[in-house]
């Protein structure tokens, strides 16, 4: 730290708690703008990074991810954990929202296993009061052993204090570590036990897990606790771990439950002491009459419906139109400034006009103008939707249909987002909760037409062959996003695509936030975007100035020419989309103009839908795939960008070889005819496909038995409704209920 | 007897999709996977808990319950795995 004084200490500060309490706000009134958000080393996790210089201390903080627990269901929750005992932050703060003390006290049980030095940031206290209550500070202290805050992130009050509370237990020289939670007496024992045998056979070697942590943890049957027990013990663990399983065993057939259950029951017996003792109910409160009325109606079967088609489609079209206005002046301002240019820089042939001018200016115009007047707005939608907390009851309305084509509910939203640009609505998957989640809705929601391809669409296929052809080609789109939702579903946890979400109260815009969140945003997407939009803009005038895309056109012909039947020359077209969709379709009419004749001369119309199929089908556009690859790594789009390329091809050449053998036994039917067959062969097809790999999946996997809590088991034995052990129970084995006969 | 009494009261536990909308019940078992299990406790539901439905979306959609001062939304296939009694 070369610019900090060197009496200035530095103390390390993780924000942990639930999704939605304020951590980001909090993070925000402290660090300011020094801060660094990227993505947590090859996940689609967020992390935000930044640091503020308080009283002669340094405070480096990171607002860690969103999490109810610290079990291993999500990434989020392992990453979180593994920060925290491996990074070793100074102080945890954890920011709970005291409307859901209960909730939010579940996960801070949690953190104080950890046994590292922790404070309580109790936010949204205003919304408390407005509510009619209050909450004793002094019996939670007492009752957790740590310091509390009262905090109103949103209008930085206590936040500061928090610091205040740090330095003053830094200064004190006692920092006191949260203290064990006491547990139930037949728990406790166990947990006792166990954490005597971890310290008498020396298992833990290291300080990184608390002991009670790792007690509690490995009862629970924690994969990641074991497995790092393991690699610490070279193996020898075998006993300890029998041990274990019996103590778990016992406790299992005397509740009745799984464990995690029997434990999880047991935390929520303390957290409800807690929160018994310290809410105070003042008065009952009238304002939340009228918020009432909005939570009903939103989530109504018909008015909710009603009411989410008006916000999206009304949103849509402002942006949309709003979009093109800005994107019309840029483009005109681009030729209106041509001829200047063409002047200063030396003419039309002059290589400085070519690269400058067409390359790097034309770039610039391409990604200033046909990108961030649609992105920009997009953001700032996504972002008023989530403050206000509209999103989860989209989520609750759609899930059902969602659920149809293999996806979680939530994905709704990345995929009206994906109508007008993917680039918005790829970056709208960070909302999704699981990492596999948000990876299949990018698939799903980077297939989606964009404004750009629709006008590609309208252009070409709507203008020439009207509107059943037009049809025909968006349900072939749709058949294909429906086999890959299917495909995704085969590989995924049932479970995983399950809904579960919070619908929290509505809330009162807070715009200072929404600014700062689209700005850092939209500027993190310039900083990706742009410099490689003019990059390739300059590569490709460099092709034309050394006459390049002859080659291309021969070297793609293969594929083109031979596999999809177009005209050789389109090869290179086909390239120019990666830059801005469009520019496939404005770019071909250009030469074909300049060929002197009509484009449905140059394209015959089944090599009109070949070509708009591709188009639909193959590489997102560069600003695309950069977000993808910002979102959820490199690995992941090159592997997107690769099957993109091989599914286009491949289905739009399966749907030309159709065609071809359509119009081959029946010649003397119309295009209309010959197509409207061709595309139900296809949806044949489709479904074969997806079948027969669900068969392979499935196949596959019928050697390798999932863990005993897995679902797949659970499936075969829910038909017992006798005995409560289900997972114990042997009816699938034995032909009948074991409980259910001794009972008898 | 006592065992049989036992018996019976297993009997009573329903899915919680088939409760009545507004009716306070209590979780008496989770039945779903251990991912899923987990997921719900740290929610705030876990046998014992009171819950009450608030709603359901058409055509099988998920559930909107109260727990704990909080509304969730579940799926309609994980809300199968939750029985309550009243
Ligand atoms: N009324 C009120 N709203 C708050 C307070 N703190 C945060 N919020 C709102 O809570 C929402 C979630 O905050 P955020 O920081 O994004 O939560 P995170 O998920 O924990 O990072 C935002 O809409 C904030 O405006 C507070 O103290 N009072
Ligand atoms: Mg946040």
């Amino acid at each position: 730290m070369s610019e900090s004084k060197s009496e200035d200490k530095v103390i390390h500060i993780a924000l942990a708690g639930n999704p939605n309490v304020g951590k980001s706000v909090i993070f925000n009134q402290l660090t300011g703008m020094s801060q660094i958000v990227g993505n947590w080393p090859g996940k689609t996790v967020k992390k935000a990074e930044g640091k503020c210089k308080f009283k002669n201390y340094i405070f480096k903080i990171i607002d860690l991810p969103g999490i109810y627990s610290l079990s291993t269901y999500s990434i989020e929750e392992i990453i979180s954990r593994e920060y925290l005992v491996e990074e070793k932050p100074d102080y945890i703060i954890n920011v709970i929202d005291c409307n859901q003390l209960e909730r939010n006290l579940f996960f801070t049980t949690q953190l104080q296993m950890l046994n590292r030095p922790m404070i309580l940031a109790l936010n949204q206290y205003d919304v408390l009061l407005r509510r009619g209550f209050d909450i004793n500070e002094a019996k939670i202290e007492e009752m957790l052993g740590i310091k509390t805050q009262k905090v109103v992130a949103v209008h930085n009050r206590g936040v500061h204090e928090l610091l205040e509370k740090i330095i003053e237990m830094e200064e004190s020289g006692k920092i006191q570590n949260s203290k064990p939670i006491i547990f139930g007496k037949e728990i406790e024992n166990e947990i006792q036990r166990l954490g005597s045998e971890l310290k008498s056979n020396e298992i833990l070697q290291d300080d990184s897990y608390s002991l009670q942590f790792t007690a509690f943890k490995i009862l629970e049957d924690d994969e990641h606790i074991k497995k790092h027990l393991i690699e610490k013990n070279d193996n020898q663990l075998d006993h300890f771990l029998y041990y274990v399983e019996e103590k778990r065993k016992n406790l299992e057939d005397f509740h009745g439950e799984t464990i995690s259950t029997i434990l999880n029951s047991e935390i929520y017996n303390i957290v409800n002491h807690i929160y018994e003792e310290s809410i105070i109910i003042k008065k009952s409160s009238r304002s939340f009459k009228v918020r009432n009325f909005f939570d009903h109606i939103t989530v109504h079967s018909i008015y909710g419906y009603l009411i989410l088609a008006v916000v999206l489609l009304g949103t849509y079209l402002l942006i949309f139109n709003f979009g093109n206005m800005i994107s019309g002046s840029m483009d005109k301002l681009y030729e209106n400034l041509t001829p200047n240019a063409e002047h200063t820089l030396g003419g039309v042939d002059n290589w400085i006009y070519i690269l400058v001018w067409n390359g790097f200016v034309g770039g610039l115009f391409a990604g200033v103008g046909g990108v961030l007047p649609f992105v920009i707005p997009f953001y700032f939608f996504i972002e008023i939707l989530q403050d206000i907390g509209y999103l989860p009851r989209a989520a609750y309305l759609m899930d059902r249909f969602m659920h149809r084509i293999g996806v979680h509910g939530k994905t709704i939203i990345p995929i009206l987002l994906g109508f007008g640009c993917t680039v918005p609505a790829v970056s709208a998957c960070a909302i999704m909760e699981t990492e596999n989640q948000r990876k299949s809705s990018i698939i799903i929601s980077s297939m989606i037409p964009c404004s750009a391809i629709t006008t590609i669409v309208m252009g070409l296929v709507f203008k020439f062959r009207g509107p059943w052809v037009t049809l025909g080609l968006y349900l072939i789109l749709l058949s294909v996003i429906i086999a890959i939702g299917k495909i995704l579903t085969i590989f995924s946890d049932v479970e995983e695509s399950e809904l579960i979400i919070e619908l929290h109260d509505f809330r009162v815009p807070n715009f200072k936030v929404i600014m700062k969140q689209t700005w850092h945003r939209s500027k993190e997407f310039v900083y990706l975007a742009l410099p490689l939009i003019i990059i390739l803009g300059i590569l490709m005038q460099i092709f034309v100035e050394f006459n390049l895309l002859d080659w291309i056109n021969v070297l793609l012909s293969p594929v083109t020419e031979y596999f999809l039947g177009l005209p050789l020359e389109i090869g290179v077209y086909l390239i120019y989309g990666v830059l801005r969709k469009e520019l496939n379709l404005v770019l071909l009419e250009l030469y074909v103009d300049s060929q002197g004749i009509l484009m449905d001369e140059f394209l015959s119309p089944i090599q009109m839908i070949v070509f708009t199929l591709i188009t639909l089908l193959y590489i997102p556009c560069l600003a695309t795939f950069v977000v993808i690859r910002k979102e959820a790594g490199r690995k992941f789009a090159r592997h997107l960008l690769f099957f993109r390329l091989l599914g286009a091809t491949l289905i739009a050449g399966v749907v030309y070889w159709i065609f071809q053998f359509v119009s081959n036994i029946k010649p003397d039917w119309t295009f209309g005819y010959q197509i409207a067959i061709t595309i139900l062969i296809f949806f044949l097809f489709l479904y074969i496909v997806v079948f027969l790999i669900g068969k392979f999946i499935k196949h596959r996997d019928k050697g390798k038995r999932r863990r005993s809590h897995g679902f797949k088991e659970f499936a075969e034995i829910k038909s017992c409704n006798n005995c409560s052990k289900f997972n114990k129970c042997d009816y699938k084995t034995n032909s009948s209920c074991n409980e259910f006969e001794s009972l008898e | 007897m006592v065992q049989s009494k036992n018996n019976l009261e297993k009997f009573s536990e329903i899915p919680i999709i088939n409760i009545p909308f507004n009716t306070n019940v209590s979780v008496v078992h989770i039945r779903a996977g251990f991912k899923a299990t987990q997921r719900l406790s740290g929610m705030g539901i876990t046998p014992g808990t009171q819950i009450k439905i608030l709603s359901q979306a058409p055509f099988r959609g998920p559930i909107q319950i109260m727990v704990r001062g909080t509304r969730l939304a579940i799926g309609y296939g994980l809300a199968m795995k939750i029985f309550v009694k009243q």
